[in-house]
C-alpha cells in the first residue's frame, strides 16, 4: 500500500497558501522554476517508509514558516529515512543551512536518517564549505 | 557650492502613483536628501509600475510605495536612477542623513532604502546584485560571491539589527518555532518592522567596490571569537554568517557603532567596465575627439624642449626645411610642461639635461596625465652610456636620438612618429563617430516600439492590461513589436525578430516597420496580412535574410484571438485566475524566404480571464545562471506562479523579464522582447496618458 501525500506551500507576503491535491501519484511534472527563486517550495511523498521532500526555489532566512510547515508535515510520516531532494534549490544562505541542521535534529529524535540529495551549483558549494558531509549523508 | 550664491537646480524624481502628495512633499523637502533643499526645484514623474518610466530619462531619486512588492523592487534594474527609497510612515529621514551622500560622504553609485517589513519578504540581495551587474559596477563572474556576501550581511542587519532577534547557539525545534512567531510579531510592529535598512554601493577610483548595509537597530559589532569562527562550526544552528562573509570579500568593517557593515570587493578585470568614463573626468577638455580640421603630418604641432637656444634653432631649421612649420619651444622642463598643456603638441622633442625639471621628470609628468599618454616623445641626448638610455625609456620616452643630431635621422624619426600619431587619432575619431552613429541607430530602433504611455492607453481602450519589456543586445538587434488598433473591438498585435543582429538586422526592422505602417488594410485576416507582407519583404530583403513574425487580432466582442505565425516563438495563452497556460502553434514559413508563402489563421478563445504572452527567442535561448536555457516547461511554470502569486494584479511581461534579468548575463547577445496582454477586469485600472 502506497500512501501519497502532496503539499505545495508557499509563503507569500506573510500569508501561507496551502494547496492540497487529492490522491495523485508521485510528483507533478516540471516544478523546477525560475520563478521559485523567490520562496522555498516543497512537496513531500511517503513510500516504503521513506519520505522524499522535493524542495525548490531559494532557501533563505525568510523561509522559516514554510520550513516549519514542512517539518510538521513530515513528522507524522514516521519514516525511517527522510530524503531532502534539494536539486531544485538554486540558492541557500547560512540560515538555510541552519534549517537543514534543525531537520537533522528532528530526525535524530525519531531515529530518522536525513539524506541530502542532488545539491547543485551554489548549494553544493555551500554544503562543502560548511562541511555538511560530516553531518549528513550526501547523495548525488 | 560657493557661499552667497544660490544656484537653482532642477531635479527629476520618479514616484509611485499610489503615494499621497503630502508624503511625497515630506520626503522631497527633507534636508536628508539634498544639501540645500530650498535651492532645488523638483519635477515629479509618476508611474503605476516601474515599466511606466521612460528609460532614457535620468532620475535623482525614485520613491517606492509602502510595502513594496516584486514589481517595484524591479525598478532597481529598470530605472536610470541611483537612489531608491521606499516611503513608509515610520521612515525616519533624519537618520538617513548620514547615508544620503552628504558632505564628507561621496555619492553612491546605488542606494536602496527599504522598510524591514518589506525587505524581509523580498529577494533584496539578488536584485541588488543584478542591478550592480547592469550598472557595470561588478562583472558577471564575481556576482555570485557578492550576492552570497550581501545576502548574509543583509540578513544579519535585518534579523539581528532591526528586528533585534537572537539566534545564537544551538537551537531546538521549539525555540526555532518561537523565534518564527516572534519574527512575525516584530515584523508587524511599528517599532521593529518600521525600521529602515539601507544598502549602498560605490566604486572607488581604484576599481574596488564598497557595499555597506546600514540598519537602525541597537548596533552590534561581533566579538573577536565570533569573527574568527569557522563556517563549518557545529555548535550553532545559525552561526555561519560572518565567517562566510569574511571568506567572500576583501575586508569587512563595522561602523556607526555596529549599525553599518561595510564590505569591499576587488573587481574582476574581465573587462566589462563600460563605465570607466565616469571616472575619467580629470578636468581636461579632451581634444582628441572630433578633430574639426584633420591635421596632416606637416601642420602637426611639434614642441622642441632644449635649454640652449642654439640647439632649439638647429632642430627648428631642420624641421622647417622639411615643411614642419608649426613649432613651439620650451627652454626648460617647467616651461616644457606648461607648453604641453597650452598646445597639446603632436610630438615632443625633448632634451634630457635641462634646468628646473630634467627630461626624465618631464617624461614622467607627461605620462602621468592620461590626456598625453599617447603623445610621442623623442628624447635627444648626448649621453652615450647605456643606463641613461634605458632610464629615459622607462620614464616614458617613445624614441631616442643622439646628439649631435643627424638631419636625415631627425626628419625620419619625426615623420614616422607623427604619422603614427595622426593615424591613431583618425582611427579613434572614426571609432567614436561610428559609436555615436550606433547610439543614434539604437535610439531610433527603440523608438520603433510603442512607448509605455501609448501601449497602456491603447490597452485600456480594449480592456487589456498590456506590459512589455525590450532590452537591446550589446549590438544592434532585430526585434520589434507593436499594436494596431483596427476598430472598437479589435486590436492587432505583432512581434518580429530579424535573423542576426548588427546594422543589417536593424536596417531590416526599419524596412519592415515602414511596410507595416504604409499598409493601410490591417483589417485582413492574419494569414492574408502575413502573405502580403511577405511578398513585399521578399522584394526588399537580400537573399539569405529573413524574419520571424506573429500577427494576431484580439477580438473583444467575439472573445477570440486569431493569429498567423511566420516561424515565431510559440505564444503562450493562459488563464489569469488559475495561472494555467499552454503553448500555441507558432509554426509557419519565415518572412522573406519564399515569395508565395502561405500562412494559416488559427483561432483560440480569449475571454475576460485570458492572458497572452509573446516573446522573442532570447527568452528561451539565453544561457541562464544554471548553465541552461529556460525550458518550455519552466516558462509555463513561471507564468503560472507569477499569475497565481499576484492575483492577476501584475504586469506579467515585466515580472517575467525581471526574473529573467536576475539570471541572465548583464549583456545579452540577442534582443530580448516580451509582451503580455491580460484581460483587465477593472476599468480605469490603468490611467490613460
Amino acid at each position: 500500500m502506497i500512501k501519497i501525500v502532496e503539499v505545495i506551500a508557499q509563503t507569500i507576503h506573510n500569508q501561507v497558501k496551502i494547496k492540497k491535491h487529492g490522491l495523485s501519484r508521485g510528483f507533478t511534472v516540471g516544478y523546477t522554476l525560475f520563478q521559485e527563486c523567490l520562496y522555498l517550495n516543497y512537496k513531500t511523498k511517503l513510500s516504503d517508509n521513506i519520505t522524499t521532500v522535493e524542495m525548490t526555489g531559494r532557501f533563505t532566512f525568510g523561509d522559516h514558516s514554510s520550513f516549519r510547515k514542512l517539518i510538521e508535515e513530515v513528522r507524522d510520516h514516521d519514516s525511517t529515512t527522510m530524503v531532502l531532494d534539494i536539486a531544485g534549490v538554486e540558492f541557500i544562505d547560512s540560515a538555510g543551512l541552519g534549517m537543514l541542521l534543525l531537520a537533522r535534529d528532528e530526525g535524530e529524535k525519531s531515529s530518522t536518517t536525513v539524506v541530502l540529495r542532488g545539491a547543485q551549483g551554489q548549494v553544493k558549494r555551500m554544503l562543502e564549505v560548511a562541511r555538511f558531509d560530516t553531518l549528513f549523508k550526501l547523495e548525488d | 557650492m560657493p557661499a552667497g550664491k544660490k544656484p537653482h537646480i532642477e531635479q527629476t524624481i520618479a514616484v509611485a502613483q499610489s503615494l499621497a502628495q503630502e508624503d511625497i512633499t515630506k520626503i522631497v523637502s527633507s534636508s536628508a536628501l539634498w544639501e540645500q533643499p530650498e535651492n532645488i526645484s523638483v519635477k515629479i514623474t509618476t508611474g503605476q509600475t516601474p515599466e511606466d518610466f521612460p528609460n532614457q530619462r535620468q532620475y535623482s531619486f525614485c520613491i517606492l510605495p509602502p510595502q513594496i512588492g516584486r514589481d517595484w523592487l524591479g525598478s532597481l534594474t529598470r530605472l536610470n536612477c541611483t537612489h531608491f527609497i521606499e516611503y513608509f510612515p515610520e521612515l525616519d529621514l533624519d537618520d538617513l542623513a548620514p547615508l544620503a551622500g552628504k558632505k564628507s560622504h561621496p555619492r553612491y553609485d546605488l542606494l536602496v532604502c527599504l522598510s524591514t517589513r518589506s525587505a524581509y519578504h523580498l529577494p533584496v540581495a539578488r536584485k541588488f546584485v543584478t542591478s550592480l551587474r547592469h550598472r557595470c559596477l561588478i562583472g558577471d563572474s564575481i556576482a555570485p560571491a557578492v550576492e552570497m556576501a550581501v545576502q548574509e550581511a543583509f540578513a544579519n542587519s535585518l534579523v539581528h539589527g532591526n528586528l533585534e532577534l537572537d539566534t545564537s547557539g544551538h537551537l531546538s525545534m521549539d525555540s526555532f518555532m518561537e523565534l518564527g512567531d516572534e519574527t512575525e510579531r516584530r515584523l508587524a510592529s511599528s517599532h521593529h518592522g518600521g525600521r529602515a535598512i539601507i544598502l549602498t554601493a560605490r566604486r572607488r577610483k581604484n576599481g574596488q567596490l564598497v557595499i555597506a548595509i546600514n540598519d537602525q537597530g541597537d548596533g552590534f559589532t561581533p566579538p573577536e571569537e565570533n569573527a574568527t569562527a569557522e563556517i563549518s562550526r557545529k555548535d550553532t544552528t545559525f552561526g555561519r554568517g560572518l565567517p562566510l562573509i569574511k571568506s567572500l570579500c576583501q575586508t569587512v568593517n563595522f561602523t556607526r557603532d555596529g549599525r553599518t557593515i561595510e564590505l569591499t570587493f576587488t573587481n574582476d578585470t574581465s573587462g566589462d567596465n563600460a563605465n570607466t568614463g565616469l571616472f575619467g573626468d580629470l578636468g581636461h577638455p579632451l581634444t582628441t575627439t572630433a578633430e574639426d580640421e584633420l591635421r596632416t603630418a606637416r601642420n602637426a604641432t611639434i614642441l622642441i624642449a632644449d635649454d640652449t637656444m642654439l640647439s632649439r634653432e638647429i632642430i627648428a631649421s631642420y624641421l622647417r626645411a622639411d615643411g614642419f612649420t608649426n613649432l613651439v619651444f620650451a627652454k626648460d622642463g617647467e616651461d616644457a610642461i606648461a607648453q604641453i598643456k597650452a598646445h597639446n603638441p603632436d610630438l615632443i622633442i625633448l632634451d634630457i639635461i635641462m634646468p628646473k625639471i630634467d627630461g626624465y621628470g618631464v617624461c614622467k609628468a607627461v605620462r602621468a596625465d592620461p590626456a598625453y599618454a599617447e603623445t610621442p616623445i623623442i628624447a635627444q641626448t648626448a649621453l652615450e652610456e647605456h643606463e641613461g638610455r634605458t632610464r629615459i625609456f622607462e620614464d616614458g620616452a617613445t624614441d631616442l636620438i643622439l646628439k649631435p643630431l643627424n638631419k636625415a635621422e631627425l626628419i625620419a624619426r619625426t615623420t614616422i612618429h607623427i604619422e603614427n600619431r595622426l593615424l591613431v587619432q583618425k582611427l579613434q575619431a572614426y571609432q567614436e563617430r561610428t559609436q555615436s552613429e550606433l547610439e543614434l541607430a539604437r535610439d531610433m530602433q527603440e523608438n520603433l516600439n510603442p512607448a509605455p504611455e501609448s501601449y497602456r492607453g491603447i490597452g485600456a481602450d480594449y480592456g487589456l492590461r498590456i506590459s512589455a519589456t525590450f532590452q537591446m543586445s550589446s549590438e544592434l538587434g532585430g526585434d520589434m513589436w507593436g499594436l494596431v488598433p483596427i476598430d472598437a473591438h479589435r486590436l492587432g498585435v505583432y512581434i518580429v525578430d530579424f535573423a542576426g543582429h548588427g546594422l543589417g538586422a536593424a536596417l531590416n526592422t526599419f524596412r519592415l516597420h515602414s511596410l507595416i505602417w504604409s499598409e493601410q488594410s490591417h483589417d485582413q485576416s492574419p494569414d492574408v496580412y502575413l502573405q502580403v507582407l511577405n511578398r513585399h519583404l521578399k522584394r526588399l530583403l537580400p537573399i539569405g535574410q529573413y524574419a520571424t513574425m506573429l500577427y494576431g487580432i484580439v477580438d473583444r466582442s467575439k472573445g477570440i484571438f486569431s493569429y498567423a505565425s511566420a516561424a515565431c516563438t510559440s505564444p503562450v495563452l493562459g488563464n489569469s485566475v488559475t495561472g494555467e497556460a499552454q503553448f500555441l502553434d507558432g509554426s509557419g514559413v519565415p518572412l522573406g524566404v519564399i515569395r508565395e508563402a502561405k500562412y494559416e489563421t488559427r483561432e483560440v478563445p480569449f475571454d475576460k480571464d485570458s492572458f497572452l504572452l509573446l516573446y522573442s527567442d532570447a527568452l528561451i535561448e539565453t544561457t541562464l545562471d544554471h548553465g541552461k536555457f529556460l525550458s518550455e516547461q519552466e516558462l509555463l511554470s513561471v507564468c503560472k506562479d507569477t499569475v497565481r502569486d499576484s492575483a492577476a494584479d501584475i504586469d506579467l511581461a515585466a515580472q517575467i523579464a525581471d526574473q529573467f534579468m536576475d539570471r541572465a548575463p548583464a549583456k545579452l547577445d540577442d534582443d530580448f522582447t516580451i509582451v503580455s496582454l491580460q484581460s483587465a477586469m477593472i476599468p480605469g485600472l490603468l490611467s490613460k496618458g
